[in-house]
């Protein structure tokens, strides 16, 4: 029985060694600790997804484990889907491109999320996209532009489907 | 959301847990962890230390045999999910699962945890009442199952365990011809079931079904199966009349939950209509 | 090339960082030596404080101190604001009962929730561990949640100075031509509703980072807001007591308001006397469960109306009686928006020859109420849309006819309705025409003749919303050309809560000055750069902001054109400035004699009165903006169970000029949401007996999510506004103001097939099984 915990995370292709406490989530390591600012936190409930980030490719919310069980992992936020010259991911673009988000508080879990479903879904319909998306909670957008830009993103966006109309171009 | 404090262990093995679950009074058992975990950042939950079963790599395996599968108390839902056997012989499953929490919840969350978390409106508990289930158990150095409709008996903690931990759940493969379905009416805030339904049926002659396995969710104060209903479909043959009756009897064996989201007479409503619907869809398949 | 102009669907600029992770949000902060703060709050919804016991928490490990209402009152601070209520006069022309709301409960505690200690600790662990520690005695007191039933003379009053539960009795318009009207009516339409309570939510927990700085005697603060002026001057007028200079504070990203982050909570002043009590920055997030049991909540009114029609269906007149529920507390604007926010909004676009609003304000054993999204418009809205449509059915003209008869027609306008609504545009037709044919109306008969076949009700429901922008406030921006980066800096008093505004000025500026979006920042919120600020709410910033950098932008190059009539050798009166395809020069002329606007500020040192080329600008000028539209909502309802779905939904509006129509499509988007989020689930329940919140976490409490809504087909019509220089009506909030009513009519013509006339929002499967089977519900 350990009441404290050295562990090492590789984050965004960082390698990170920290301290922690056993009750420590991580996304209190990772915002606290390790200062990623990306993953958000937005209840306690684990129910609306502002604080999902890739563990080892899969999407979680990082409320929704402690941080010690995330040992050894390679954990990847918004901040890690561009590539290092700073391009964005072609979903990055893509919610650019589709006006998916205003005040960004959910963006980053929502990327993640939307990572994990292309990961899985390489061709997902617009269901598909609001399933994965089921977790993700945003007050501002009303969701439409989101799964714009995700169709957007696979490729499946039906042409006149987009609500931003020429967004597409 | 921050816990309570609490010690931790992350044993590698199934021995090492269970010494340590007999040697910590008051120590929780972390899987999935997406029950627990919320109750420790609500302060629902504080145990005095907390044992990480993430590192016992012997449950993390989906074992295929030849009439059914042992499926590794650790292995997420989402893993199990994407399985191609499992998709083949067990659609019930499949199919209550994509109904179940939300894609993150699964790529954490185990079947194992939910069955012993039980919650009164879960999805997957339904489904492995439906399923006949078998819950492993190891503890005092052997190992012992439960049916899962005597795991899931309305009272914590699931199984009556004590000191003991689950390491598997058996499931026998649907029949080639079994007709199943999972249907389910969502809180819309918290998502699991109002009232829902995890349905098998294998046709049989004359109209009466061959097997009926019936398992109800959300509505009733526990998950549960309905064995009169079931009896009924497997007596047949089955009017529409005769159909309705015998879920108005069944529903009349069961207590039914109420809250300020939906009230006892509504979740009875909603079950009836659920299953009067369901079971006419796959009759007539 | 500059391809960043206004009218065009220019991506946002803020996109950037956001899409990376690294947006600047208020937990984001930390500053070096900071303590934690956590705060004690009230398990009980009424009860008397008997006793506060410190000491086990202050011998926690990590403490370093716990505060009580007490020491505050000591050390002198004064009230959490409520500044609206001295604007309101009651009926016999007394004021209003004003509230007292302490930093932190000295003897009593209104609600659950209401905030009695606070832990301040090392670590947020350890001021949450000490948090469990701070023994309190209480006395439980009755309690009273209901709004109707708050307004009942014989209910236990909460506030025992006022003798009742009424804050006040408040009235505006002609009472007597309004029931003239309907004692002479041809026909009257009667209607009781409820405006449901909302939890505003937005995703970004409230948050707060107290600094104070002994040599300057300078509290700064940072803190996700909707405008730093008013807040600074709310904390320091009405609670720190202390000149507004003595406050900076500080906004950057910040993850949605709504309304609700715009008002001087009670930790906002307490980070601030701990950290100068303590000499250390203090650190304070809320957590959800805080969020839902201590940031202002939105709407609770119940409003009983008649609406007066001739014989043709013209409208004589309408007399509102509403009572709203302010909650525990009057919070800083609570008093202003069922009154004078809505104004007589609910006249709607519809010429009403007399209208009365008479409105009862109590408090109750809840979370404080203020302005959410819309603030009194949604409201206002909402009953006469409602009325309408019950007017439409009950005189036989349906709810398109009645509407069109008593539209104010676009040939008649600028209209001046009285007694306060001075419309200056509109083609309320136009749009309502657009929205049926979108909605393909000519087949709704057919495809609901299709739906009863298969069981379902299906009902079109329709709003004709409008909505009075906000104006009448001074707007303060500031632009500074930077020599050195080749930028010019951009400061305005309103902030962005996600909207796009840095995008939105970019484009502006650019089209202003002529340069490309990348030699433009726009700088966030800091009280210290302006003197002052409106913030943003009442979908006014697009007018207010532009006005006020069209300002600062022609002061800017009024100033430039003396440096460059001096470099370039010419009169001033001969130097213009070229802001266009790809020139940002001031020029002689008439000749190719140029300076670029860089050039310029470089020289500016030594020949203006600053040592940069910077301009400031205040504009007040610019009067309301009406935007409006045709909703139409189509609803499939299955009658056994009460399960719906919306089927279609048509919002055809008139934002005016539209500067980025991508952005008027997202405002548009998350305000339909928010509006179909309170008409189709959100529910906020508190118990009768204990009041406590039953719908206290995203468990209970649901909001929309992605799999949870249609398709939504928006589109508008460009009729320009007259009351300011760009022609620009506000979206910020119309959509939340149009989509409650269109979703409730098409889900009682739906309900109308089976024989029920009336249902209020929330609508749940649950609700409308209710209705329709009449079902009385059990105690559970």
């Amino acid at each position: 029985m350990k009441s404290e915990l050295d562990i090492m995370l590789t984050v965004d292709g960082a390698e990170e060694r920290t301290t922690v406490e056993p009750r420590m989530l991580l996304i209190q390591a990772l915002r606290e600790k390790l200062g990623v600012k990306g993953p958000h936190i937005g209840c306690e409930s684990g129910r609306c997804g502002a604080c999902t980030v890739l563990v080892n490719g899969e999407a979680v919310k990082s409320c929704m484990m402690l941080a010690a069980q995330a040992d050894g992992a390679k954990i990847t936020t918004a901040a890690g889907l561009a590539a290092e010259d700073g391009t964005l991911h072609p979903l990055q673009q893509a919610f650019h491109e589709h006006h998916a988000l205003q005040c960004g508080y959910c963006t980053p879990g929502m990327l993640c999320a939307a990572m994990d479903l292309l990961k899985t879904n390489p061709k997902p319909n617009e269901n598909d996209v609001r399933q994965a998306l089921r977790g993700n909670l945003c007050r501002c957008t009303g969701y439409q532009h989101i799964v714009d830009a995700v169709l957007s993103a696979a490729g499946t966006l039906g042409s006149g489907a987009s609500a931003v109309k020429g967004a597409a171009e | 959301m921050i816990p309570a404090a609490f010690d931790y262990a992350r044993p590698a093995t199934l021995e090492e847990a269970a010494s340590l679950l007999s040697q910590e009074g008051g120590a929780a058992l972390l899987a999935g962890g997406q029950s627990l975990i919320t109750e420790l950042k609500q302060r629902r939950a504080s145990p005095r230390a907390v044992i990480d079963l993430n590192s016992i790599t012997e449950l993390s395996a989906i074992e295929h045999g030849p009439d059914g599968v042992r499926i590794g108390a650790m292995v997420r839902q989402a893993e199990l999910l994407r399985d191609g056997t499992v998709q083949k012989r067990l659609p019930l499953l499949c199919e209550t699962g994509a109904a179940a929490g939300d894609p993150m919840i699964r790529r954490l969350g185990t079947l194992a945890g939910a069955l012993c978390e039980a919650e009164p409106g879960g999805d997957w508990v339904a489904a492995a009442l439906a399923l006949e289930a078998e819950v492993e158990i190891y503890g005092k150095g052997s190992t012992r199952r439960l049916s899962a409709a005597d795991f899931v008996t309305g009272t914590k903690p699931a199984g009556g365990l004590q000191g003991e931990i689950v390491t598997a759940v058996h499931l026998p493969y649907q029949k080639k011809d079994s007709r199943s379905t999972y249907r389910k009416v969502k809180h819309n805030a918290v998502g699991w079931s109002i009232a829902s339904a995890a349905i098998s049926l294998e046709p049989g002659e004359g109209g009466a079904c061959r097997k009926a396995r019936i398992a109800v969710s959300g509505a009733p104060s526990h998950p549960q199966r309905l064995p009169a209903l079931e009896a009924a479909l497997t007596a047949g043959p089955y009017e529409a009349e005769h159909l309705r009756a015998a879920i108005e009897e069944a529903l009349d064996g069961l207590t039914f939950r109420g809250d300020h989201y939906a009230s006892a007479d509504y979740r009875r409503t909603r079950l009836g209509i659920l299953l009067s619907r369901t079971l006419q869809e796959l009759l007539a398949a | 090339m500059v391809k960043f102009g206004v009218g065009q669907s220019v991506r946002r600029v803020e996109d950037d960082r956001l899409i990376t992770g690294g947006g600047r949000y208020a937990d984001d902060f930390r500053a070096p030596g900071q303590a934690y703060m956590v705060v004690v709050r009230s398990p009980y919804a009424h009860a008397k404080i008997l006793s506060i016991d410190t000491e086990s928490a202050r011998a926690a490990p990590g403490v370093v101190d716990v505060l009580t209402g007490q020491e505050l009152q000591e050390a002198g601070l004064g009230e959490v604001s409520n500044a609206a209520v001295a604007l309101i006069k009651q009926r016999d022309g007394s004021p209003a009962f004003k509230t007292t709301r302490h930093v932190l409960a000295v003897d009593r505690v209104r609600h659950a929730g209401d905030a009695i200690a606070a832990v301040i600790a090392e670590s947020e662990a350890e001021a949450r561990d000490a948090a469990e520690l701070v023994m309190i005695d209480f006395e439980e007191l009755p309690v009273v949640v209901d709004t109707e039933k708050a307004a009942d003379p014989s209910s236990p009053a909460i506030w025992e100075e006022a003798g009742s539960n009424l804050a006040y009795d408040w009235g505006k318009g002609d009472e007597e031509a309004a029931r003239a009207a309907i004692a002479n009516a041809h026909h009257v339409t009667k209607l009781k509703l409820i405006n449901n309570r909302i939890v505003v939510n937005a995703m970004e927990p409230r948050a707060a980072l107290g600094m104070y700085d002994k040599e300057q005697d300078r509290y700064t603060l940072h803190v996700p807001s909707q405008g730093v002026h008013g807040l600074r001057d709310r904390i320091a007028n009405d609670t720190l007591k202390i000149a507004p200079e003595k406050l900076r504070v500080i906004t950057e990203d910040v993850g949605g308001g709504f309304g609700m982050k715009t008002f001087a909570y009670p930790e906002y002043p307490l980070v601030l006397y701990a950290a100068k009590k303590l000499g250390r920055p203090v650190k304070w997030t809320a957590d959800r469960a805080e969020s839902f049991l201590s940031d202002t909540q939105g709407r609770d009114h119940v409003t009983e109306a008649q609406l007066a029609l001739d014989a043709e269906g013209h409208i004589l007149g309408i007399y509102i009686d509403t009572i709203a529920n302010l909650g525990a507390y009057q919070s800083q604007f609570g008093a202003f928006i069922p009154t004078l926010a809505p104004r007589d909004m609910q006249a709607g676009v519809y010429k009403v020859p007399a209208i009365y609003n008479h409105v009862r304000a109590v408090l109750t054993n809840t979370v404080p109420v203020d302005a959410y999204r819309g603030a009194g418009r949604p409201e206002a809205s909402y009953l006469i849309e409602r009325l309408m449509d019950k007017a439409g059915y009950e005189t036989g003209l349906g709810p398109i006819e009645i509407r069109r008869r008593n539209f104010i027609p676009a040939e008649e306008m600028p209209y001046n309705q009285k007694p306060s609504l001075p419309f200056d545009s509109g083609d309320f037709n136009r749009n309502l025409n657009d929205a049926l044919a979108k909605a393909d109306y000519e087949a709704f008969e057919k495809r609901r003749a299709e739906k009863a076949k298969e069981g379902k009700l299906l009902g079109l429901g329709l709003c004709y919303y409008v909505e009075r922008t906000a104006a009448g406030m001074s707007e303060f921006a500031q632009l500074a050309v930077d020599a050195e980066a080749n930028v010019v800096h951009v400061y305005t008093g309103s902030q962005t809560n996600g909207q796009g505004h840095e995008t939105v000025w970019t484009q502006f500026i650019s089209s202003r000055l002529g340069l490309d979006a990348d030699q433009i920042v726009v700088h966030s919120g800091d009280s210290d750069v302006l003197p002052g600020g409106a913030g943003t709410g009442g979908s006014k910033a697009v007018y207010m902001s532009t006005g006020a950098l069209g300002v600062a932008s022609d002061t800017l190059i009024e100033k430039g054109k003396q440096i460059a009539a001096n470099e370039l050798e010419a009169a001033v009166a001969d130097i213009e400035y070229r802001g266009a395809d790809g020139e940002a020069v001031f020029a002689v002329v008439g000749t190719d004699k140029r300076i670029d606007l860089f050039e310029v500020a470089r020289k500016a040192e030594g020949q203006t009165d600053s040592a940069a080329l910077e301009a400031a600008g205040e504009y007040k000028e610019a009067g309301n903006s009406y935007p409006n539209g045709a909703h139409i909502c189509e609803v499939e309802i299955d009658r056994d169970t009460g399960d719906f779905e919306i089927t279609r939904y048509i919002a055809v509006d008139d934002f005016g000029h539209v500067i980025n129509p991508m952005i008027v499509a997202g405002q548009v988007h998350g305000g339909i949401v928010q509006g179909l989020g309170q008409a189709m689930g959100e529910r906020t329940v508190y118990d009768e007996e204990s009041g406590q919140l039953l719908t206290g976490s995203f468990q209970d409490y649901w909001m929309p999510r992605a799999d949870d809504l249609p398709f939504f087909d928006t589109s508008y019509n460009e009729i320009p506004s007259k009351s300011n220089q760009l022609g620009v009506k506000g979206a910020g909030e119309a959509g939340t103001v149009g989509a409650p009513s269109a979703f409730i009519n098409a889900v009682l013509d739906a309900l109308r097939l089976a024989g029920v006339e009336n249902i209020d929002m929330p609508v749940t499967p649950y609700s409308l099984w209710k209705a329709l089977h009449g079902a009385e519900e059990k105690a559970a």
